[in-house]
């Protein structure tokens, strides 16, 4: 049985009801560079990041019998584990003394705002790699690697129109799965 | 929706998240032994182990000599060896760089043999040392054989198992002089 075509929610169960090693296979491909983002994000330095991305998935594989459908998505679960592996590190660090801290409030984001939007990239970039690979390959180029569309065509050696066609049905795929989560309307 | 604004919408999205970082490769694996291997802390009550720290510390010791008389059989080791079964074992965590392939003899008589071929596993802290573990889904797990690296990071270890021994799972643990012990290297 192909597994990739399961949703997140079905793959979680299958984890934890079953203990099943091919599902944890697949959702690890698809959320493996969202986690990893998310963490980098947060935590800074690539080989810590590594140790808690590593720590994120063994909660998953360790917490999915926590994991209830009723209460909210896969991605928004996943989102909280890695969050939360990257909070623990981050909690582990030396305090900032209270001399260091700056005289005015920081204009960027709030907490709450960068929440908002680091969940949202989170589930793009996960939305994305549960493309399939020939979809994701000419999504990629054009709009994370800023390619035209001939340009992609060139680069993966495709007629202009098989790039165009790709484009739009992995589009399609993204507007359903986004508009799920609720990241589009 | 129309479909032109839906596709500006989820262009939108796409450019505002940006690309992502892609993690090395290696962390798959790291992250699939982390979730899939076996736990970090194993009870080996019922194995062969000192209970004392003195005990520790001269098992320590012939483990030592153990592993520089190991040392010399590398390159000698495939005399009238006939491998069976070889299993990968990858570092996890600090050591993710380490390796080993334990090769499983035929069968030759009640036993086989198993030879460990390690590297790049630094020596363990004063007064440790490394086990090879083997487990049935069911029972304790079972040591096979301690050993220390040198300098180098590599060892050749050897050790027997009862020819119809069940197992499903194999690592090796650091095994500390204060008694605790942590996996360093799972099936790959």
């Amino acid at each position: 049985m192909d597994l990739s075509a399961l949703s997140d929610e079905d793959l979680l169960e299958l984890v934890a009801e079953r203990r099943d090693g091919e599902a944890f296979e697949v959702l690890y491909r698809r959320y493996s560079r969202a986690v990893y983002a998310v963490v980098r994000r947060m935590v800074g330095d690539p080989g810590r990041s590594e140790d808690v991305v590593q720590e994120a998935f063994a909660s998953v594989w360790r917490a999915a019998r926590g994991y209830r459908r009723e209460r909210g998505s896969g991605a928004g679960w996943m989102f909280a584990i890695s969050r939360n592996a990257a909070a623990d590190v981050l909690r582990a660090r030396t305090p900032v003394a209270v001399g260091d801290l700056p005289d005015q409030a920081d204009p960027g984001l709030g907490p709450e705002e960068r929440t908002a939007a680091g969940l949202e990239a989170f589930k793009v970039h996960a939305a994305v790699d549960s493309l399939p690979e020939r979809e994701r390959e000419v999504i990629e180029l054009a709009y994370f690697s800023g390619l035209s569309q001939s340009e992609v065509a060139e680069r993966l050696s495709l007629p202009l129109g098989t790039v165009k066609t790709r484009t739009r049905s992995g589009l399609a795929r993204l507007a359903e799965r986004l508009a799920d989560e609720r990241v589009v309307s | 929706m129309s479909d032109e604004r839906y596709i500006s919408e989820i262009e939108d999205r796409l450019r505002e998240a940006g690309a992502p970082p892609t993690p090395p490769a290696r962390l798959h694996a790291i992250a699939r032994a982390e979730a899939l291997g076996p736990p970090d802390v194993v009870d080996i009550r019922s194995a062969v182990r000192p209970s004392s720290r003195v005990g520790r510390l001269v098992l320590a010791a012939a483990v030592l000599t153990a592993s520089a008389a190991a040392a010399l059989v590398i390159g000698v080791g495939g005399s009238g060896f006939h491998v069976d079964r070889s299993l990968n074992l990858q570092g996890a965590g600090r050591v993710a760089s380490a390796s080993a392939v334990v090769d499983v003899g035929s069968s030759d008589g009640p036993v086989r043999d198993v030879q460990v071929h390690v590297n790049g596993l630094p020596p363990a802290p004063k007064g440790g040392y490394y086990e090879l573990w083997m487990q049935d889904g069911s029972s304790e797990p079972t040591g096979l054989v301690s050993f220390d690296t040198s300098g180098t990071g590599s060892v050749v270890a050897n050790t027997t198992i009862p020819r119809d021994m069940p197992w499903t799972k194999c690592w090796v643990t650091l095994e500390r002089a204060d008694g605790s012990s942590t996996t360093v290297l799972r099936l790959a």
